[in-house]
C-alpha cells in the first residue's frame, strides 16, 4: 500500500505542475498505469515491491519537469472569435427588437427577451463549463428523454411552438443513440435507422416539417458519415444501403403521393405567390422588399402593410427593408463565418462523440440559419425556424444557447477527448494471446 | 501500442542503445497527438486498469515517410563523410 502511495504521490506532482485540471484525471491514469507495469516487470526480475517502486520511479525521470513539459502541451482552446460573434449577434437581435417593439407598431415586450438573454448567457456558461461527455454516459437516456418529451408536448400542448423547439434537440439525440450503438454493428445501423423512422413518423403526424428536416439531415448525412468513418465496424457498401435505402424510399414514395408532394412544395414560396391575399401575401411582400431594397437606407414604402411578425420571423426583412441590403449582407455573412468556424472544427475533432455531438450541432444552426434566410427573402413560404441568439423567442433562444455551449465546450475540451470502448467486442488482451498461440503453433510445425 | 510497450520494444529492439526515460515520452507523444500525428483511444485491461493505446494517424504516415526520408539522406551523408566519400548504403 506504502508503495502505491509513492506511485500515486509522484503522478500528483506531475498533474500539480498541469494548470488545465481537466486533463489531470488522463495524464494521472496513464502515468499510474506505465509506473505499475514497469514496477510489476521489475518484481518478476527478482527486485522486492519496494525496490521495485523506486526503480520503476527513478526511470520514468523528474516529476517537476515532466509536468511542466506537459503543461506547456495542454492549454484548453479559445473560442474568442465565436464568442465575439456571438455577442455581435445578441447585440443586434436585442438593438433590432427593441427598435422594433418600442416603435410602437407592435404588441410585445422586450423584457421577456432580455431575461431570455440572460438566461441564455447563464445557460451556455454552465453547458461551456460542465463535462458534455455526461451526455455519452446517458447517451441512450438522453434520446429516449427527448423522444417522450415531444410525445408529452403533443399530447398536452402547452405551446404551439414548443415540438417545434423540442425538435432543435433531435440531432443531438439520434447523435447519442448513434454513439452508443456504434460497437454493435449491423444491429446498430438497424437500431438508429429505426430510432430516426420512429421520429420522423412521429414529427409526420405531428406536422412538424422543422423535425422532419432535422431527422432527414442526420439519416442522409451524420448516419452515413459514422459508417464511412468506420465507426460502426461494418462495410461501408451495406452499412449505407441498409441507413439509407428506407429513406430514400420513403422520400420516393411521399412525392409520388399527389396531396402530399403538394403539400410538402406548398413551403416553397413561390407556388403559393399566386394566392395574393392568402398564403401568398407574405411571399409577395418579402420579394417586393427584395426587389425595392436599397444597398444602404431605407426602402421605398411597400404596396401593403406588414403583419406585426417582423421581430419573431421576418427581423432579417425588417434589416434588409430599414437598413439595406450591405447591413442584411453583414448579419448573413456572421452566421455563415460561424458556421463555417464550427464546421471546420467539428471536422478536425479527433474523437467520435466529439465530431458527432459537432456535426450535429452545426447542422441545426445551418438548418434553422438558412430556413429563416430563404422564408426572409421570400424563396421559402414557411416560417419554421427562429433565428439563432437574434430573433424573438425565448424557448428557442435558451434551447440554441445550451446548443452553442455544448459545441463551444467540445472545441474546447477537444484536446482530452478520449473515446471509451467499454464494451470491446474484442480486447487487446485477446489479440496478443491469439497472436501468441498461432506464433506458437508455427514453431511447433518447424 | 501503449506507452510502456513503447519504451520496453524501443530498448529491445535497438538493443538498449535508446533506453529512453519514460518521461521524455509522454510529452512527445502528447504533442503529437496534439498535431494529428498520432490518435489515442482507451481500453480497460484485465487487472481493470485503463490503458491508452496509440496509433498513427494517416496524416502520420506521411510525416513518417517524410522523416525516413531525411533519415536516409542524413545517415547516407554521414556515412560518406567516414568512409571517404563512399557510401555504405551504395555499397
Amino acid at each position: 500500500m506504502q508503495q502505491d502511495n509513492k506511485i500515486s504521490d509522484f503522478c500528483n506532482i506531475v498533474c500539480n505542475q498541469i494548470r488545465w485540471k481537466k486533463t489531470h484525471k488522463t495524464v494521472f491514469g496513464e502515468i499510474e498505469n506505465h509506473l505499475i507495469e514497469q514496477r510489476d516487470e521489475y518484481i518478476n526480475s527478482g527486485y522486492t515491491e519496494a525496490d521495485a517502486t523506486d526503480k520503476a520511479i527513478n526511470d520514468f525521470g523528474d516529476a517537476t519537469y515532466i509536468g511542466t513539459e506537459l503543461d506547456r502541451i495542454h492549454r484548453p482552446k479559445n473560442q474568442l472569435v465565436c464568442f465575439i460573434i456571438l455577442g455581435i449577434l445578441s447585440f443586434v437581435g436585442i438593438l433590432i427588437q427593441s427598435i422594433i417593439i418600442l416603435s410602437g407598431s407592435i404588441s410585445a415586450n422586450i423584457a421577456p427577451q432580455i431575461v431570455s438573454y440572460i438566461l441564455g448567457i447563464a445557460i451556455l456558461t454552465v453547458t461551456y463549463f460542465i463535462d458534455f461527455t455526461i451526455l455519452s454516459k446517458y447517451s441512450f437516456h438522453f434520446y429516449v428523454t427527448v423522444f417522450f418529451l415531444s410525445v408529452i408536448l403533443c399530447i398536452f400542448p402547452f405551446y404551439i411552438s414548443f415540438k417545434y423547439y423540442i425538435a432543435l434537440l433531435y440531432p443531438l439525440a439520434l447523435s447519442c443513440s448513434i454513439y452508443h450503438f456504434r460497437t454493435r454493428g449491423y444491429f446498430g445501423i438497424a437500431i438508429n435507422t429505426l430510432f430516426t423512422l420512429t421520429l420522423l413518423v412521429f414529427c409526420h403526424f405531428t406536422n412538424n416539417i422543422l423535425g422532419i428536416i432535422l431527422c432527414l439531415f442526420i439519416a442522409l448525412i451524420i448516419t452515413p458519415v459514422s459508417i464511412y468513418r468506420k465507426w460502426f465496424n461494418i462495410k461501408r457498401s451495406i452499412g449505407l444501403l441498409l441507413c439509407l435505402s428506407p429513406f430514400i424510399l420513403m422520400i420516393i414514395v411521399i412525392f409520388t403521393i399527389p396531396s402530399t408532394r403538394e403539400g410538402i412544395l406548398s413551403i416553397l414560396g413561390y407556388v403559393s405567390t399566386n394566392d395574393e391575399l392568402g398564403a401568398g401575401y407574405i411571399p409577395n411582400l418579402l420579394q417586393e422588399m427584395t426587389l425595392n431594397a436599397k444597398m444602404i437606407g431605407q426602402a421605398n414604402t411597400l404596396s401593403s402593410p406588414f403583419p406585426d411578425i417582423f421581430h419573431t420571423d421576418y427581423i432579417l426583412a425588417f434589416i434588409l427593408y430599414r437598413y439595406g441590403w450591405l447591413a442584411f449582407g453583414f448579419m448573413v455573412a456572421l452566421f455563415y463565418a460561424l458556421i463555417i468556424i464550427c464546421l471546420n472544427a467539428a471536422i478536425k475533432q479527433k474523437s467520435v462523440l466529439g465530431q458527432l455531438f459537432t456535426l450535429s450541432i452545426t447542422g441545426v444552426f445551418t438548418v434553422q440559419i438558412t430556413l429563416y434566410i430563404l422564408s426572409n427573402l421570400g424563396i421559402v413560404n414557411s416560417t419554421l425556424s427562429v433565428l439563432p441568439f437574434v430573433s424573438y423567442g425565448s424557448f428557442a433562444n435558451l434551447i440554441n444557447f445550451a446548443m452553442l455551449g455544448i459545441l463551444l465546450s467540445v472545441f474546447r475540451n477537444e484536446e482530452i477527448m478520449v473515446d471509451r470502448v467499454t464494451k470491446p467486442l474484442i480486447t487487446r488482451q485477446k489479440i496478443d494471446e491469439i497472436i501468441s498461440k498461432l506464433s506458437f503453433e508455427g514453431m511447433d510445425e518447424e | 501500442m501503449y506507452g510502456y510497450e513503447m519504451i520496453s520494444n524501443l530498448a529491445k529492439k535497438s538493443n538498449h542503445t535508446f533506453d529512453l526515460k519514460a518521461g521524455t515520452l509522454y510529452p512527445l507523444l502528447h504533442n503529437l497527438e496534439k498535431n494529428g500525428i498520432v490518435e489515442s483511444y482507451e481500453e480497460s485491461t484485465a487487472s481493470e486498469r485503463t490503458r491508452k493505446y496509440y496509433h498513427l494517424t494517416e496524416k502520420g504516415k506521411d510525416v513518417l515517410k517524410i522523416k525516413e526520408k531525411e533519415w536516409h539522406e542524413y545517415s547516407t551523408a554521414v556515412n560518406r563523410v567516414l568512409n571517404g566519400g563512399l557510401s555504405f548504403a551504395t555499397r
